[in-house]
């Protein structure tokens, strides 16, 4: 309590961490990958040193967590044609080759561990399953329009 | 096939048509949204779920997500994709069952042992908790033979009779001081 209020609250990291981090994060695909690497994946805590050090570890802790159960709403609730939207524009940041991407993504689903700490199973299931679905889709697309060289 | 079959098949549509007007119809009231607002806030890193959201259950049960598959996916891609609804819609249903019968389950238990039991409050809080289990088969029934999409109004009406039965709980615990306090029931599991 006391150090809340000698450094801030957490309504006030959270609106730091959106004007400073993620207002320049393109999509919410992206937030989502960026905050859910914040969280370390053997104690589930997040950690980010400048919002800790203008904050306090504590409050930069819950800041992040509702940041990532946030912008996982925001996913989670989505249609899938928003979603699709979203992981193209995401896919399209990481410069990285579209198959390579799609081949990487289907195989290892990096997915599955942005999910936050305490989703409903539901809402868990709805969401990794639109995710598999928007890549099968864009992968399909991407085939059609650019189909790879024959060798 | 013969007559009896016929007779019990229209009385079972009848009575599942009847059901499915009573919880299409029925509307959440005031005091139903001041709990369900009450519930709603922000979950600290806890063990337990939070809830299921509203717009994910219009997503499961809506048509939206399959017209965009229709439109954009191979027929392969989208057999699969209605496969793996069904089982995620069932598994909501099934959640909201199981959840509905286990705070019923620990509710009776405390019911038992209760001197000072309002009759009344008992009785209608066991039609609400038929009413929402009846409806969970139904809807069980229909997302296996017709899939869940375009039911979205009938999966939001057993959210609303889970607020019913979890309100008609809040009031025998409120009416019998000798009842344990049961955790609740939550909204949308």
């Amino acid at each position: 309590m006391l150090s809340e209020l000698r450094f801030g609250t957490v309504d006030e990291a959270y609106a730091d961490l959106q004007r400073r981090t993620l207002a320049k994060i393109p999509g919410n695909f992206a937030r989502l990958i960026y905050l859910a690497s914040t969280r370390d994946y053997n104690s589930a805590r997040y950690y980010h040193s400048g919002l800790a050090d203008r904050f306090s570890p504590h409050v930069a802790e819950k800041a992040l967590e509702l940041a990532h159960r946030d912008v996982f709403r925001k996913l989670e609730t989505s249609a899938l044609a928003v979603l699709a939207e979203e992981l193209d524009l995401y896919m399209r940041s990481t410069r990285e080759n579209p198959l390579d991407f799609f081949r990487a993504w289907q195989a290892v689903e990096p997915f599955r561990v942005v999910v936050p700490v305490g989703t409903n199973p539901t809402s868990a299931a709805l969401f990794i399953s639109n995710v598999r679905f928007a890549l099968a889709v864009l992968r399909s697309d991407q085939q059609q329009n650019f189909p790879p060289p024959d060798r | 096939m013969n007559e009896t079959t016929v007779v019990v098949g229209l009385a079972f549509l009848v009575l599942s048509m009847a059901l499915g007007l009573i919880l299409l119809l029925r509307k959440p009231t005031g005091e139903i949204e001041d709990i369900e607002n009450g519930e709603r806030g922000r979950i600290s890193g806890s063990d337990q779920w939070s809830e299921c959201p509203q717009e994910t259950i219009e997503n499961i049960f809506g048509s939206d997500d399959l017209g965009f598959m229709r439109a954009k996916g191979p027929q392969k891609l989208r057999r699969a994709f209605q496969r793996d609804r069904r089982q995620i819609a069932l598994k909501w249903v099934w959640g909201a069952y199981e959840e509905t019968q286990r705070v019923m389950s620990q509710h009776l238990k405390a019911a038992r042992s209760s001197a000072d039991l309002n009759l009344t409050l008992e009785v209608s809080l066991v039609a609400e908790y038929l009413l929402h289990q009846a409806a969970c088969l139904i809807l069980v029934g229909v997302v296996r033979v017709a899939g869940p999409a375009g039911l979205a109004g009938f999966a939001s009406s057993i959210g609303n009779l889970r607020q019913h039965v979890s309100i008609v709980m809040v009031k025998v615990l409120g009416s019998g001081e000798n009842l344990d306090r049961s955790p609740g029931l939550r909204t949308h599991s």
